[in-house]
Parts: C-alpha cells; sequence; structure tokens
C-alpha cells in the first residue's frame, strides 16, 4: 500500500511539486509519501546545502520546491539560503522539523532548539511555528503564497506535537 | 598544459540550444565574453552548487540539455551531492569540470587534484555512468560534444592550467541574470515561475 501523509498532502494542496530530502524520524511517514507519489519530483540527498542548489534549479526552469529536513541540517545551509536565495532572491519552502524545544525526549538535539528562530531571524528567513497537525496546512500555503509575492525562501517549523501522527 | 580558455573557445558554437550553468570565478567571466545568451545561468557565489543547481533544472525540464562547467574546488566541497545526481542520473545532464589542480581566485592555493585525487574515477565509483579525464583541446571538444549527444548522464574532466582570459567583466548583475533566465524559461516552456504583480493575489493557494 502506497504511504499517505496529511503533511504531503498540505503540500500538494499548496502547488509544491518538488521535493528535496534528508530523513529524520519524525518525517519519516512524509518522505516515503513524497517519495511514492507522482505529484512531485523527489530526491534524496545526501546534506542538506546541496539540496538547496538543487531546488533553486527546480525553481528556475518552473518547479515550486520544498525541502524537507530537519533543524540541524537548516544550519547547514546557511551558506546556500544567504549566497544563493539571499543573492538572486530565490524562492524555496523550508519544511523544517523542529527538534531541541521543551518538548523534546532527545538530549543531544537541544542545542538546535535554542539557536533555530534566531538563525532564520539572522537569515532574514520568515518562518511560523506550527504545533498542532490542522496548522500545517495553512502554515504551508501561506509560506508557499509568500514565495511567489516576495521571490523569497520561507520556513514552516514543525514541532512534535503537531507531526504526533506521523512520528514513529 | 591546455588553457580552460581554449576549451571554452572550441566549444562555443557546437552547444547548439544547449542550457549553460556556470561556477564562481575565471570561467563565468570567460563564457559570458565567447557566449553569454538568454538561457545561460551563471552562478556567483555558492561554490560547490553550479551542479546541483544544474541537476535541478536537467530533472525539472527533461527536455532539454543541460550543462554545468564545474571546478575542482568546488565539486571537493560537494562530492556527495554526485552521488545524488547519479541515483538518479537524468539523461540530459552534462558535468565539465575543469580542473585547475587550485582555488585559483583566491590566490591559486593547491586543491586535493594536486596531489592524490582523481575527480572521474570518484565520479564513476559514486555511480555516474560515465566519466573520462582529458588534457588536450582536441579531446575535450570530442567529449563534451560527444556527451551532449549520448543522452546519458556524462562527466568530463579537463585538466588546465591556472589563470583567466583578460576579457570585458560581466555588465549584469545576478538578479537581472535571474530575471532574463526566468522569462527565457517561462517563453520557451509556457509556464509562469514569476507571477506578474496584478495575477499574483489571485494564485493564493486554497487551504
Amino acid at each position: 500500500m502506497m504511504a499517505t501523509s496529511p503533511v504531503a498532502e498540505a503540500l500538494f494542496a499548496a502547488g509544491i511539486d518538488f521535493a528535496a530530502t534528508l530523513p529524520d524520524s519524525w518525517i519519516h511517514q512524509l518522505l516515503l509519501a513524497l517519495g511514492a507519489d507522482p505529484r512531485c519530483i523527489h530526491v534524496p540527498l545526501a546534506r542538506e546545502e546541496e539540496g538547496v542548489g538543487v531546488c533553486a534549479g527546480a525553481w528556475l526552469t518552473g518547479r515550486v520546491p520544498a525541502l524537507v529536513i530537519q533543524n540541524s541540517g537548516l544550519l547547514n545551509c546557511c551558506n546556500a539560503l544567504t549566497t544563493l536565495n539571499g543573492l538572486y532572491d530565490i524562492p524555496l519552502l523550508l519544511l523544517v522539523s523542529y527538534r531541541g524545544t521543551m518538548e523534546e525526549e532527545s538530549f543531544f538535539h537541544v542545542p538546535l532548539g535554542r539557536v533555530t528562530e534566531p538563525v532564520l531571524d539572522s537569515l532574514e528567513i520568515p518562518y511560523r511555528v506550527v504545533t498542532r497537525a490542522d496548522e500545517i496546512s495553512p502554515a504551508v500555503a501561506n509560506a508557499t503564497h509568500f514565495m511567489r509575492t516576495s521571490q523569497r525562501p520561507a520556513a514552516v517549523l514543525m514541532t512534535r506535537g503537531s507531526l504526533a501522527q506521523e512520528v514513529q | 598544459m591546455m588553457k580552460r580558455f581554449e576549451c571554452l573557445t572550441a566549444l562555443a558554437p557546437h552547444i547548439g540550444e544547449t542550457v549553460v550553468i556556470t561556477n564562481i570565478g575565471g570561467v563565468a567571466i570567460e563564457w559570458q565574453h565567447l557566449h553569454d545568451n538568454d538561457s545561460t545561468f551563471y552562478m556567483w557565489h555558492s561554490l560547490g552548487l553550479a551542479t546541483s543547481i544544474a541537476f535541478g533544472m536537467a530533472l525539472s525540464w527533461p527536455d532539454r540539455q543541460f550543462l554545468v562547467f564545474e571546478g575542482d574546488g568546488s565539486l571537493l566541497m560537494n562530492l556527495g551531492g554526485l552521488a545524488t545526481v547519479a541515483e538518479k542520473a537524468p539523461p540530459n545532464l552534462t558535468v565539465v569540470v575543469f580542473d585547475n589542480q587550485a582555488h585559483e581566485s583566491p590566490g591559486g592555493y593547491p586543491t586535493a587534484t594536486a596531489g592524490r585525487a582523481n575527480l572521474a574515477a570518484a565520479a564513476l565509483a559514486l555511480g555516474f555512468p560515465v566519466a573520462a579525464t582529458v588534457e588536450t583541446v582536441d579531446d575535450f571538444q570530442d567529449s563534451v560534444t560527444a556527451a551532449l549527444a549520448r543522452e546519458r548522464l556524462s562527466m568530463v574532466v579537463a585538466k588546465v592550467q591556472t589563470g583567466t582570459q583578460n576579457v570585458p567583466l560581466p555588465a549584469m548583475d545576478a538578479r537581472e541574470n535571474k530575471y532574463r533566465f526566468v522569462r527565457w524559461v517561462e517563453r520557451t516552456r509556457g509556464v509562469t515561475i514569476i507571477p506578474l504583480p496584478g495575477h499574483v493575489s489571485k494564485m493564493r493557494a486554497q487551504g
């Protein structure tokens, strides 16, 4: 049976048709669904920063891309988001599992929780933190619309609570 | 050892409608002098990402040929990205690596290809179906034109000396290049990428 994910459906409903991804346990089901669905081109990455380039190429040739990663990978993307998206004004949806907040059970993710939002502020990338599953779809729709109005990246940070149905 | 500018000069008349993506540095300056057109994208500052950008384009537009001019320093920064490319193996992508064995722009500091690293061997090991190293201009032109005709993911590593030809600098900034490229894609594919102001509010997704 094909994997299903409400978050994947939210992406498709917002017009996302290209997804570059790297796994996190919270988004495992989402990545399986993206990989199995012909509504998007799915590119499994070796490292998140290359995905910023891959998604930029996809957007420049007519796709609406999302980079689906954990926030540790978001930190790997800072240079590319600045020197590529920031230099040219190239949009990108950053759909990020938000590890290290007070909901976090693993100690090694905690430093990520401290720095993620300040880093996005410094990169001048607007973001929404979603804490419930039903907030993901409108946040993704808003972020995707902002990509069109601004030609700039936008981020949706998904906490554990918002992904409760998807967490393994 | 041959010069990159000699290779580019020999290749320019033979690329037809191939879309070209250039790496940071002298290669962009030389290529814009030889063969600037609407379907050229100059990646000015994200070292390591030229091939990733070209790969995203090739996947998104399967009936066009894409050619990326890479460097040895930049490719070494993102070798994992070659595995990502090889896994999808878009047949419409050719990666040309100008291997001058140095980070030339910031002063010529040697890269690992000045020592033991072999980028064509690395590409084959990571899954590229075709990768070869060339050392003469004739071999370069034959290899790249064959790669463009082959319809198979290919890499050509050109061993070149350092140095950039003294040609006029580009008269276009990054955003101008983006708009020119995107408007060309829109005209050619019949798609909308950057909606005009009067249309953007109507495109709001239902959600």
